[in-house]
């Protein structure tokens, strides 16, 4: 399917093109075109085998848009879904990357490390979140977790408050790590019923050596 | 307002919308689930007859629509001007063809259909054989370039004037007319070069 063969206002319709028009004015109903279409045919019969070549193209397009109107009428708008609900559906992916970052950090923390915060109940005295972002990244580095520059943030959407406050700006920010893990998971579906099921990969030892 | 030819008729038409139109509309963009339905409904089989205008081979228009309405549930809080639903919801129709036609899979299918066409035409039976059946119809229809494919399929499938038609895809009616024309012409000739192979 293409979008070419716009000359159709620029050409001058000759007199096959005329009849043509005249042609698809009496398939489509107008009866005047038809009258007229048939009058020709009285001097010429190849204009009526032409009448009735494209009026049984025209019952083939009426079975088509019988078959497009039952599929049509098959679609009905998606249930479970809400007006405005797609800017969140759009937030999900960076929702899910969050939860991941989360969870990552959690999973890679030394566990006592957690539980001595937890139990001692001091918290680190950041000034501000900026203030504690700042911080990891600097012993990231430090670690020689953190795998090249912070990228700079990346914007989702933005609004206007409406209160005279300003405007609500939403940004995904983006680290990317370097970590060494003894062993990593991988889902994967098993037998024929395909259930999925983690596997544990751990690496070869024969490399090493 | 039914769900009815006549309501879809009378919402495809180029007018402007009436006012218990837009109030629906305005209903349905404040995010009321049946309202929603209720436009769906009436906006639907005409949009069918442009999702097949621009659809790749080898894509259901149900597959289409789908996208659409999902489209149109999520967005259509965002469209100010409910005179412009119309429009809106054609342009969502061609760009959910458009991006259809992107994926690989869509054209590997598509290659496969061609080539069970050329089969059977070669062999005289099946698909190729005769193109009385609807989807083969709209195949033919699928070969013709969008921009004479959509007025053509809007009239036979919908029948919409070339006065609606025109309003629709906001061009001069003289130009719609000569689009239909030569669209026709060109099935035409597609349904004789078919009917050429299979005798």
């Amino acid at each position: 399917m293409n979008d070419d063969g716009s000359n159709d206002a620029r050409d001058t319709p000759g007199p096959a093109a005329k009849l043509d028009v005249l042609l698809a004015r009496a398939v489509a109903g107008d009866p005047a075109a038809l009258a007229e279409v048939r009058a020709r045919g009285a001097h010429d019969a190849t204009v009526l085998d032409e009448l009735a070549l494209w009026q049984a193209d025209e019952l083939r397009l009426g079975r088509m848009a019988r078959e497009l109107h039952a599929a049509a009428d098959r679609v009905e708008v998606p249930r479970g879904l809400r007006s405005g609900s797609g800017r969140w559906s759009e937030l999900g992916w960076a929702v899910a990357a969050v939860l991941a970052i989360a969870w990552t950090m959690q999973a890679f923390l030394p566990r006592g490390a957690v539980q001595q915060a937890s139990v001692a109940g001091i918290a680190p005295a950041f000034t501000s979140s900026e203030d504690a972002f700042d911080a990891y990244v600097a012993k990231a580095r430090e670690e020689g977790v953190l795998s090249g520059e912070v990228a700079p943030p990346t914007l989702l959407r933005s609004r206007e408050l409406g209160d005279g406050r300003g405007f609500e700006v939403v940004i995904i920010r983006q680290v990317v790590e370097r970590r060494v893990s003894p062993q990593i998971h991988r889902i994967a579906p098993s037998g024929e019923s395909g259930a999925r099921r983690t596997l544990i990969i751990r690496p070869r030892t024969d490399l090493v050596q | 307002m039914t769900s009815g030819p006549a309501s879809c008729d009378r919402i495809a038409e180029g007018a402007a919308l009436s006012f218990a139109e837009a109030r629906l509309f305005e209903r349905a963009a404040a995010g009321e689930r049946e309202a929603l339905a209720e436009v769906w409904r009436a906006n639907r089989r005409w949009l069918a007859a442009v999702a097949g205008a621009h659809a790749p081979a080898g894509v259901e228009v149900d597959d289409l629509l789908q996208e659409v309405a999902a489209t149109l549930v999520a967005k259509c809080h965002h469209i100010r001007d409910t005179a412009s639903l119309r429009g809106w919801l054609r342009v969502v129709a061609v760009n959910a063809a458009r991006m259809a036609g992107r994926s690989k899979g869509i054209e590997r299918r598509a290659v496969r259909v061609h080539a069970l066409e050329r089969a059977a035409a070669a062999s005289g039976a099946g698909v190729g054989a005769s193109p009385d059946d609807a989807r083969e119809t709209l195949a033919l229809v699928s070969r013709l370039p969008a921009l004479y494919a959509e007025p053509l399929l809007l009239q036979a499938a919908h029948g919409l004037t070339q006065r609606q038609i025109a309003e629709l895809l906001d061009v001069p009616e003289t130009t719609i007319e000569t689009r239909l024309a030569r669209a026709r012409r060109m099935l035409r000739e597609l349904v004789r070069e078919l009917e050429g192979q299979v005798t």
